[in-house]
């Protein structure tokens, strides 16, 4: 008898059966068959993703697949988290447009896979680096909401913390 | 459509925990959304200390590093200056923190962790305990000052009510832990013990003995200090503390002696290693000081020290004497005696292992010319990965380079055919210059003796090892935990002797012309004329990080260089980076890589500094 699969179901429909392994990269889902399975698997055991589109999921998927045999630090260790530099292969693996890199960390993150919402976040920060306040705001859409005199208070306010 | 600004805030949060100040800086000035969360960031673990922040190397493309993302740095100017205008600045800018968190009173909760490393000036401490003053009752978790005179007259202006949010405190003598019941969140202790002085533990310090005894037993992390003396004494008290009241230690971080003195037996360190006092099984992270001083020892009890630690993830080695190791043999049984605890441990899984050294200050040892170079190397380069296999382990090295500089054949190899691109070239042979015009003061002898190469590169090594925050109430492990020093050595002064001494002539040509004569010189002679200054140290840093390059090809098989055969990838292609991933993080004397495979398997390193 074939090893029993988890099938999980993304928000529209479509089912992605993996292995047990693969799926226990998402703590959220190895809680989900450690508590309704007690004795391990023995059948197929659906879950479903009801906010993950299916090409979201797909890629979710196959980050969990590569990585089911490489042991990350423990999710409490904030510092050996902080260190990793991006894995060589997340780095291409991520190299997606603007708003699916967000969706990819937003399932890594309702998913609880914390290395890949890491991996997706420093992609992010590495975005960030480098660029002026008018810089970001363009790259990422983001509206001014300061007076001059707010954004000139709030530049005094974290002086002490300038690079010069 | 998905925005940056549409992500859940604690998503947000984790990606700003990846930038350096100052692009959280510029994050906070573009709305008000992101300046709220901005500021959590910004304010959350502040360090001031006298050096900068190194900055990574323009040349390395590959390798983003989030160290200088750990803590906000309150550093002087990035520009080098005299210590005396740094110290200003950094007064200055405390201040200005200070302004601002009297003005947006707010930002006072966000401030949990703030170290203050190093030594300041009176001006500079006294801003330091307006700060600490201020974050009186709010949120500070953490309060760690290096400089002993600095935490003694802060510590003494504080009032308990300061601590009660701590989870931290440091103790600087016995009677210190009688107040530890008052503070109900504390899960560390850094045992300084500085205040003790010459005074030996007595119990009469202790005011309610169970209290306290029950009050350690709650404890998570506890730091003693590595010196013997002070550490001693704690391990009295503990040992008093266990004999009386039932002491048992549940900790999960444990920094300890394991010293063997020159007359005593190991009686305080194997109290704690083999009793009952401390639940082995729980820690997680330990640092032991390991050394021996006892001459008819050897050294072998260090063998003895046998712990099973199963749930061990991280951790450093220091070599540990009282008196000055000079001599390459000890240095290589002690290293022998820490490879086979360290095969001990791997088993469970370790993700970071620090090896510190304790080099001669000079670099000059007497049995320099017959120390086993190789054998040693092989130790980091085919022993360490073989036994770590494919754990991607951070291997943290703080001053191996300057252990290594003491073998004088190699370092003439590095000086004079070592790396011959043009970068090289060009710095070698300054530092060939730098040899022939400059002397150092040998106090054992009495005279100025020529600069040897080990004596040079092994003061750069000394410079490179201050770019790491270390300190003996920091643990080795941690040293990741706070931004890499910018640190600069001004080719003259030195930890061993007086400033190197510059001559306007080669030093041969001196000793042609004064064969018979014996001159005088005065050390400051002509000290302002000399082109070595800590300009030209980053360049210098960068071609010495060429020699650790061909180390860290050893270690992940590169040493055929970057081309590429039909044998990639597989277990056949030993020379084109096959190895396993023994390491992902490796800090080498200041050096700092990164390694990890290409898409097509073979290995690459990234040197993020010094590329």
């Amino acid at each position: 008898m074939p090893e029993p699969k988890v099938i999980i179901i993304s928000s529209d429909d479509e089912k992605f059966p993996v292995d047990v392994k693969v799926a226990e990269k998402s703590i959220l889902m190895k809680k989900m068959i450690e508590d309704l399975n007690p004795d391990g698997l023995e059948e197929d055991f659906e879950i479903p993703t009801p906010n993950v589109r299916s090409t979201v999921l797909a890629k979710v998927i196959e980050w969990c697949t590569h990585h089911k045999n490489t042991v990350f630090p423990d999710d409490d260790d904030e510092d050996a988290r902080k260190s990793a530099p991006v894995d060589e292969w997340d780095k291409n693996f991520l190299k997606v447009d603007q708003e699916m890199l967000y969706e990819i960390i937003l399932a890594a993150n309702y998913l609880n896979i914390r290395p890949l919402m890491d991996s997706g976040c420093k992609i992010v920060a590495e975005m960030i680096r480098g660029k002026s306040p008018e810089e970001l705001r363009r790259t990422f859409n983001i509206v001014n909401d300061f007076s001059p005199e707010e954004e000139a208070a709030i530049r005094r306010e974290n002086e002490w913390a300038e690079d010069r | 459509m998905s925005h940056l600004s549409s992500l859940p805030k604690n998503i947000l949060l984790n990606i700003i925990g990846f930038l350096p100040q100052q692009d959280v800086i510029n994050l906070a000035r573009t709305n008000f959304d992101f300046y709220e969360i901005c500021m959590v960031k910004l304010y959350r673990r502040i360090i001031i200390r006298l050096e900068p922040v190194l900055q990574p190397s323009s040349r390395d493309i590959r390798g983003i590093n989030y160290i200088d993302a750990k803590q906000t740095v309150v550093y002087g100017l990035k520009k080098v200056l005299n210590r005396e205008d740094q110290l200003k600045i950094i007064n200055a800018r405390i201040q200005v923190l200070i302004l601002s968190l009297k003005i947006n009173s707010g930002l006072l909760d966000y401030i949990e962790e703030l170290t203050i490393y190093g030594r300041l000036d009176a001006a500079t401490g006294s801003s330091v305990a307006e700060l600490v003053s201020l974050l009186q009752g709010r949120s500070l978790k953490k309060l760690l000052i290096t400089d002993y005179k600095l935490r003694r007259s802060i510590g003494s202006s504080l009032k308990v009510e300061t601590y009660k949010s701590f989870e931290s405190v440091t103790i600087d003598k016995v009677s210190d832990l009688n107040h530890i019941h008052e503070l109900p969140h504390v899960k560390e202790i850094v045992v300084a013990l500085k205040d003790q002085g010459n005074q030996p533990f007595d119990p009469n310090q202790l005011s309610q003995p169970e209290l306290i005894a029950s009050q350690l037993a709650r404890i998570q992390t506890l730091i003693i200090t590595e010196d013997n003396r002070f550490h001693q004494e704690f391990v009295k008290l503990l040992k008093y503390l266990y004999e009386k009241y039932g002491l048992r230690l549940k900790l999960h971080t444990f920094c300890f002696n394991y010293y063997h003195g020159k007359a005593d037996i190991p009686v305080y360190s194997n109290f704690l290693t083999q009793t009952q006092i401390v639940d082995w099984t729980l820690v997680r992270n330990i640092e032991v000081r390991m050394g021996c001083d006892n001459v008819a020892c050897n050294q072998e009890c260090l063998g003895m020290l046998q712990l099973s630690l199963p749930a061990l993830k991280k951790v450093s080695l220091v070599q540990h004497s009282e008196g000055e190791i000079d001599t390459h043999k000890y240095n290589e049984i002690w290293e022998v005696k820490v490879f086979s605890f360290l095969e001990e441990l791997v088993d469970s899984g370790l993700k970071l292992i620090s090896i510190r050294h304790k080099p001669a200050p000079d670099g000059v040892f007497f049995d320099g010319m017959e120390g086993n170079y190789l054998q040693r190397l092989q130790l980091y380069t085919d022993m360490l990965p073989k036994i770590l296999q494919n754990s991607r382990t951070t291997l943290l090295l703080p001053n191996l380079l300057k252990s290594l500089a003491c073998y004088e054949q190699p370092m003439n190899t590095l000086l004079w055919n070592g790396c011959k691109c043009s970068h090289c070239e060009l710095y070698l042979s300054k530092l060939d210059d730098f040899l022939m015009t400059h002397r150092y003061y040998r106090f054992k002898n009495h005279a100025f003796k020529d600069l040897v190469s080990s004596t040079l590169i092994s003061s750069i090594a000394e410079a490179l090892t201050k770019r790491h925050c270390a300190h003996d109430l920091m643990p080795d492990f941690d040293m990741l935990r706070y931004p890499f020093n910018d640190t600069r050595w001004d080719f003259h002064s030195n930890n061993f002797s007086i400033p190197f001494k510059c001559s306007v002539d080669k030093n041969y040509k001196e000793h042609e012309f004064d064969e018979d004569v014996e001159v005088f010189y005065d050390a400051s002679d002509v000290f302002e004329a000399c082109p070595f200054s800590s300009n030209l140290f980053r360049p210098v840093a960068r071609a010495i990080s060429h020699y650790v390059n061909d180390i860290v090809r050893t270690i992940i098989s590169l040493s055929r260089g970057d081309a590429e055969d039909v044998e990639i990838g597989t277990s056949k292609d030993l020379n084109d980076g096959g190895a396993p991933n023994s390491f992902g993080i490796l800090l080498l004397n200041g050096f700092y890589y990164h390694l990890d495979r290409e898409a097509n398997g073979t290995n690459y390193f990234s040197n993020i500094y010094d590329a």
